[in-house]
């Protein structure tokens, strides 16, 4: 019986685990979908997000309430750094992209250490620090509504690029950017926007997952390996799959934590990311 | 072809040239890590930049070697094993990890890489025999057979060899049907697939050689480092270094890892030198910065901008080699990994500090103490020695900068605030950083410049220890005697002589329980006491020297410990009593005066223990007793023992105020003398000092020194 | 051929690698000691703290106001004709292979008699080989790593206690209470990171603990970097201990804090080894969740009544690094250099067998230092037998020293509050 509840608790923790996952990942695949970018400065733009959420807390304002000053905040922020950096990335060959996304990841951490301290700051009274139980199973009040804006997240961005006109166009530009320019098409436009939207979601996570942790300056990276992960296994450029491949992720860390040994958790991780891929090699969900 | 190869000699030939006849470890030292990373980055360029899968997790075969070499030597075997025994381990690994991963396309590629690393990490951490978390240590050993030597020379020869090697292999591979497939799968995989160049097997291939070359490159590091553990072999950051070689240098061509090399050793050892140790981050901005910017400018690399000049006019080879002319130089420089420090001293502060001091010291004239107190002063910094002074001094090695000299403080000089003999002059000395508050700092430059000539004054600096003025009924006292001080320098002249009557009784009172530091208590006074009145004197306008003083005895009361520095307090409250009362006293100050008692004549008063039980209701309805008996108690949590009073806008309503904070407790109770009324505390005129003395913090800017742990430290 | 012109200019210029200039000589007669700190990579902050820590001791040593300390206020050594000591600082970056070149640049370029450092244990052991190897005296004040005096190195010596002195504290501590308290601990859970510190840590507590009789029902490690302890806190419920021993950095202190909380791990006590639960963002982050909660440290300002120094030194400390306190840390580095100091004065001499020789009949008593030690005495592996932590419990949002007994403020609060929900 004991175990039963262990197991019931498990696989709940599983699942809102990876919810937080799919939190972090789905702007970068939004991002990759569109103009074939892997951002691997993912991880820093969450640090800068949960920075901008814990000023804000300075001044008053909870990480909830904050968090639509910081989603516009990561907005712009996305949008300038497209048009002054990755644009010109993107001008160049292939790996022009993946290294100057590192140069930014090497910048940002160093910018984050020189400007705020390697201090792990928190936010003080933090809300929704209390415990919901059902059963024998508990859960934080801040991981569920974390896990709550992962599914928002999702549905938003699905409906936008569904059923929005820039949406479609992302659509659009992602399937063919030739035909979509010749369509007449905006493809910088719709880039921009895209790693702006991108940002934005990173942003939208930044300041929730300041409801359940300190800040400092290489806070995002561990977040930003695993969410490349699951965008890999999901398949780049699909919103589903990074929701699926985030659930498989989570429910794989903390089962596999449990019943094979905590310092052997990721192991299961990649191996079913490389066994996926063997198999599959566009992801779970992806296309081309 | 012969370009390449007689491009090789001549490295060669320099480096061994250099490896025997240099001495210099840390060239030495800087030569080998340029071969050994020119290595790595040769063999992550087969498979990422020839066959254009861009692997994150080349560090797994790196480790291979550097484990298998320190497995070697644990087990009693030879290291030289090592390079057979890593390179198989390193091939098998390839094929392993190789297999399912190199058909997969850009990002899931480089990802899949960096899943591998995780898992070879885990393994190694976790197999038992493999060293876990903490790795191996090899033990010190000598010669070709250990291949281990105490000098340089010989590892960089190895280095040099495996460098030959890999260079002739890529060399090779360039005119060889591999690499012919290689480039062709890489332009167009399926159209190379369709002509039948099996993608798997050919990357395969490649990446087995990458592994070994690879693994080479592994034992060569631990027979150097003699250290091996996950962090430093395995770990991402590894096999990003290792990648970024290759990408700044040139993806795809022959020489672009050793020009990345040049590049890379020389960045982290520009940015060690440049920007040192201040922990703030600043190296990481900016390698990352200029990351960025050959990402953006120059994105295939050095050698690739160089060929692409080559192509188009040979002028435009000028800024590449520029710039790979001024990496050697920055590599070339001596002593690569010394911290420099940053600015210690902001110049422009110092000067302004230094140029108030002279003014104010040029207007006293010598006219305070018969002295001027004008002179050699310089401010230093205790971290790096870094000295700012107000003239050039030899002993101190000055250059002219901004109206001022910097220089260094000589090993034999103790770098505090203090006064110092250097090359033959006494210099005051002020540690840096000097208070932020311009009224303190310009007292605390003047205070240093005090002391440089109180022994001309005739005062001898005498470090004078007062403990029992942190005993309960001292310090009590004490207070008492700065409450009426306070007092008395905010009344009329005419009211002044009852209320120094009051403090010198205080004294009385505390000397009377502790009679033997009259002394000690006296000669705190004629050195730091008259240092700040000084201070004060010379730097504060005739109107506003009142609120000076009660500023001083402001912050006498938020001190925890006050037995060392009392004076500070007293002092400026004697100086300015005795100014109004007798002026030019100071002439007549010597090593014998006893400052209370001057005082005490130029007011006309007697004080005694008596007068001070009698007049203590006057400044204390208890609650100061109160609140020192709680010091007493609890010590560290008492710094202040008032809390912040309210901002009374009348005296009346700061006694009730802190008459209900606090509860009675008995007072000494007067002993009603004879015909001695108990006199009730007379409303002054003056409303900015109510009866408590606990004047409200934002009136004057003096900060207690109160940590705060989470305080970045400034430069 | 720009290939030929390219390996020209290469040959060209790598033969202008010149040998270094000697650097400036000394005008009065010094002594160098060469420290090597991470002064900049990730633990470029604590670096910084260090250098500070180091320096402000060696002005003491050369200043002439004394203090209830080896060799403070002499002016210099006096039986060296009073040189100077002077510390040359070099930056190791936080990696072993640094750290190595470090020390040979001090050595052989700086001249140096002697080295101190390197806080973080892989650098100090690439460090201290080449100090071996040079026959240079290496003195360590900070790294915790027990297996660096296991190695049978001759050259290295280390003041501070190692892991497994911390671990020995524990059981110690519970010996006590078993005495005074009447406290019976049966059931212990470590739970440790992946990393050095974490497996060192735990690998003490556990191999201590069996030897001593203890239950170690549990024993867990994790990945450092996680985001999510869900499963190390279930296995810690299930095996219900009656004390948690935990070795982890801040970030996932929290998460462990959390999740014992909301899955109701209520142990009697959580020990934790530093780290992440002395920095001052977990009791801010736990607020009252943290009552309760011990700690191993090295240093405490409580235990200025052994010696008052202590508050002194701190308030210099606090002047020249921006009012941050004296810790663990700086207190050890700084007295560090005491020893050497009082070590090569004891020799009479710069040669390196003979500071040696002064460092291995070191004796001086835990009272004249800024550390609860009973001495600072080096035995045959160079570790320093005279070490001790103490251990602060929080109580009413702060540290506070409960054991040993004698340096104590508090008495101890057992068993730890229960959570509040």
């Amino acid at each position: 019986m004991e175990a039963l509840s262990t197991l019931a608790q498990l696989i709940a923790s599983g699942l809102l685990t990876g919810l937080v996952f799919a939190l972090v990942a789905v702007g970068l695949t939004l991002i990759y979908g569109v103009m074939d970018v892997v951002n691997f400065a993912h991880g820093e733009f969450l640090m800068l997000a949960m920075y901008a959420t814990f000023g804000l807390a300075l001044l008053g304002l909870g990480p909830l309430v904050g968090l639509p000053l910081v989603v516009i905040a990561l907005l712009l922020f996305g949008i300038v750094v497209y048009r002054l950096f990755i644009r010109r990335l993107l001008a160049g060959p292939p790996e022009a992209t993946v290294f100057g996304t590192f140069g930014l990841l090497v910048l940002l951490q160093g910018l984050a250490q020189a400007l705020f301290s390697s201090d792990f700051l928190t936010i003080a009274n933090r809300p929704l620090q209390g415990v919901v139980r059902a059963g024998p199973i508990a859960l934080e009040q801040a991981t569920i509504v974390e896990g709550l804006g992962a599914l928002v997240l999702t549905a938003v961005l699905f409906a936008f690029v569904e059923y929005t006109e820039t949406g479609r166009a992302m659509r659009a530009v992602a399937e063919d950017r030739v035909a979509a320019t010749l369509m007449g098409i905006d493809v910088q436009g719709v880039n921009a926007a895209a790693f702006g939207i991108g940002s934005a979601c990173v942003g939208a996570a930044g300041a929730l997952l300041m409801l359940s942790y300190p800040v400092y300056p290489t806070a995002g990276a561990q977040f930003a390996l695993t969410a490349f992960v699951v965008v890999a296994l999901g398949g780049f450029g699909s919103i589903h799959g990074a929701l699926l491949g985030a659930l498989i992720v989570g429910m794989l860390e903390v089962l596999g934590g449990f019943y094979l040994a905590p310092e052997l958790k990721m192991v299961p991780v990649y191996v079913a990311y490389l066994a996926i891929v063997l198999l599959r090699p566009q992801g779970l969900l992806g296309r081309r | 072809m012969r370009g390449h190869l007689i491009a090789l000699a001549a490295i060669a030939a320099v480096v061994v040239v250099a490896a025997f006849a240099l001495h210099d470890a840390v060239v030495l030292d800087l030569l080998f890590t340029l071969l050994l990373y020119a290595v790595l980055g040769q063999s992550w360029n087969w498979i990422s930049g020839y066959a254009g899968n861009v692997s994150f997790g080349h560090a797994i075969f790196f480790a291979c070697g550097a484990y298998a070499s320190a497995l070697c030597v644990t087990h009693g075997l030879s290291p030289w094993l090592a390079f057979p025994a890593g390179a198989l381990a390193a091939a098998l690994l390839a094929l392993l990890a190789g297999f399912p991963t190199l058909a997969l396309r850009g990002h899931y590629f480089s990802i899949a890489t960096i899943a591998v690393a995780a898992l070879v990490d885990a393994f190694v951490r976790n197999v038992p025999g493999l060293g876990g978390a903490s790795g191996f240590e090899l033990p010190i050993a000598s010669g070709w057979a250990a291949l281990q030597f105490p000098q340089k020379g010989p590892y960089v020869l190895l280095a040099l060899a495996l460098f030959v090697a890999v260079q002739a292999a890529t060399l090779a591979l360039e005119r060889s049907r591999l690499g012919y497939y290689l480039r062709a799968l890489r332009a167009n995989h399926a159209a190379a697939a369709s002509v039948g160049i099996g993608e798997r097997r050919w990357k395969l291939i490649a990446f087995v050689w990458c592994g070994v070359m690879a693994a080479g490159a592994g034992v060569l590091y631990a027979q150097y480092t003699l250290f091996v553990d996950p962090p430093s072999t395995l770990s991402l950051a590894v096999s990003i270094d290792i990648a970024l070689i290759g990408v700044v240098g040139g993806i795809g061509t022959l020489w672009g890892p050793a020009a990345g090399a040049l590049v890379y050793v020389a960045l982290a050892k520009g940015v060690a030198l440049e920007i040192g140790g201040a922990g703030k981050g600043y190296d990481l901005v900016i390698y990352g910065a200029i990351i960025c910017a050959i990402a953006a400018l120059r994105p295939h690399g050095i050698v690739g901008t160089v060929v692409d000049a080559m192509r188009r006019r040979r002028g435009a080879l000028a800024a590449p080699a520029a710039a790979i002319a001024a990496c050697v130089v920055v590599v070339s420089l001596p002593a690569p990994l010394r911290a420099a420090g940053d600015e210690p001293i902001d110049v422009a502060l110092a000067a302004r500090a230094i140029a108030d001091r002279d003014a104010e010291c040029r207007s006293d004239g010598g006219r305070l103490w018969g002295v001027s107190l004008c002179g050699p002063l310089a401010f230093v910094d205790p971290a790096t020695r870094a000295v700012v002074a107000n003239g050039a001094s030899s002993a101190l090695r000055t250059s002219a900068r901004e109206g001022v000299f910097t220089g260094t403080l000589p090993g034999d000089v103790a770098a505090a605030t203090g006064v110092a003999t250097i090359g033959g002059e006494r210099w005051a000395l002020v540690a840096w950083p000097l208070p932020v508050d311009p009224v303190a700092r310009r007292v605390a430059v003047m205070r240093a410049s005090w002391h440089r000539v109180q022994g001309e004054i005739g005062l001898a600096a005498q470090p004078a220890e007062n403990a029992q003025l942190d005993t309960a009924d001292g310090r009590y006292w004490l207070e008492m005697e700065w409450r009426a001080f306070a007092r008395a320098v905010v009344v009329p002249a005419d009211r002044r002589a009852g209320l120094v009557g009051d403090a010198l009784s205080f004294r009385a009172m505390r000397l009377q329980r502790f009679p033997e530091s009259a002394r000690s208590e006296n000669a705190a006074l004629l050195n730091e006491g008259l240092a700040e009145d000084t201070g004060i004197e010379l730097t504060t306008v005739a109107s506003d020297r009142a609120i000076r003083v009660v500023e001083a005895l402001a912050r006498g009361r938020e001190r925890a410990s006050v037995a060392r520095t009392f004076a500070d307090a007293s002092g400026p409250a004697y100086g300015a009593l005795l100014d109004a009362a007798m002026p030019g006293w100071r002439r007549h100050v010597t090593g014998r005066t006893e400052l209370a008692a001057l005082l005490a004549e130029a007011y006309h008063v007697r004080p005694s223990p008596a007068q001070a039980l009698a007049r203590a209701s006057a400044y204390d309805d208890g609650s100061l007793r109160f609140s020192e008996a709680q010091r007493a108690l609890h010590p560290s949590e008492n710094a202040a023992s008032k809390p912040a009073a309210p901002k009374a806008a009348s005296p009346e309503a700061a006694a009730r105020s802190s008459a209900t904070a606090a509860p009675r407790t008995a007072l000494p109770t007067p002993a009603p003398g004879p015909g001695s009324a108990v006199p009730t505390a007379a409303p002054l005129p003056f409303p900015t000092v109510p009866a408590s003395v606990a004047l409200p913090p934002s009136a004057f800017r003096s900060p207690s020194p109160s940590p705060s742990p989470s305080a970045s430290p400034k430069p | 051929m720009f290939v030929r012109r390219l390996g020209l200019a290469l040959a060209f210029v790598l033969a202008s690698f010149a040998p270094a200039a000697p650097t400036g000589a000394a005008d009065a007669p010094e002594v160098v000691i060469g420290s090597i700190l991470p002064l900049t990579g990730a633990s470029a902050q604590t670096g910084a703290g260090l250098r500070t820590a180091q320096q402000l001791a060696a002005d003491l040593v050369n200043g002439h106001v004394s203090y209830p300390l080896p060799m403070a206020g002499k002016s210099g050594l006096p039986r060296l004709g009073h040189a100077r000591i002077r510390i040359v600082f070099a930056d190791s970056q936080g990696k072993p292979d640094q750290a190595r070149a470090a020390a040979e640049q001090l050595i052989t370029q700086d001249h140096a008699v002697a080295l101190i450092g390197a806080y973080i244990s892989s650098t100090t052991a690439t460090a201290s080989q080449v100090a071996e190897r040079y026959g240079v005296p290496f003195l360590n004040p900070d790294s915790s790593a027990p297996s660096l005096t296991a190695r049978g190195l001759h050259w290295f010596f280390r003041t501070t206690p190692n892991d497994a002195t911390f671990a020995e504290n524990f059981y110690q501590f519970f010996a006590d209470l078993k005495k005074t308290k009447h406290v019976d601990v049966k059931k212990i859970a470590v739970v440790g990171e992946d990393g050095l510190f974490g497996t060192g840590a735990s690998d003490a507590e556990e191999s201590i603990g069996k030897k001593l009789g203890y239950d170690i029902v549990a024993r867990i490690a994790y990945p450092a970097t996680t985001t999510e302890v869900n499963a190390e806190v279930q296995r810690v419920k299930a095996a219900a201990p009656d004390v948690v021993m935990m070795a982890s950095y801040l970030p996932d202190s929290l998460l462990y804090m959390r999740g014992f909380k909301d899955q109701g791990v209520q142990p009697k006590a959580i020990m934790a080894q530093d780290a992440g639960f002395i920095d001052p963002g977990f009791i801010k982050a736990e607020g009252k969740d943290a009552e309760g909660v011990f700690t191993r440290e090295v240093f405490s300002l409580d235990i200025k009544h052994r010696n008052h120094a202590v508050p002194l030194i701190d308030q210099l400390f606090r002047q020249r690094f921006g009012g941050k306190p004296l810790d663990g840390n700086t207190a050890r580095d700084f007295m560090g250099v005491l020893v050497l100091a009082d070590a090569i004065d004891r020799a009479g001499s710069t040669k390196p067998d003979a500071i040696r020789g002064a460092l291995q009949k070191t004796n001086i008593p835990g009272d004249l230092t800024l550390m609860p030690w009973k001495s600072i005495h080096f035995d045959a592996s160079g570790q320093n037998d005279g070490g001790v932590g103490i251990i602060e419990q929080v109580q009413d949002g702060k540290y506070e020293t409960v054991w040993p007994f004698d340096v104590a403020v508090k008495p101890v609060v057992w068993p730890m509050p229960a959570w509040k929900r």
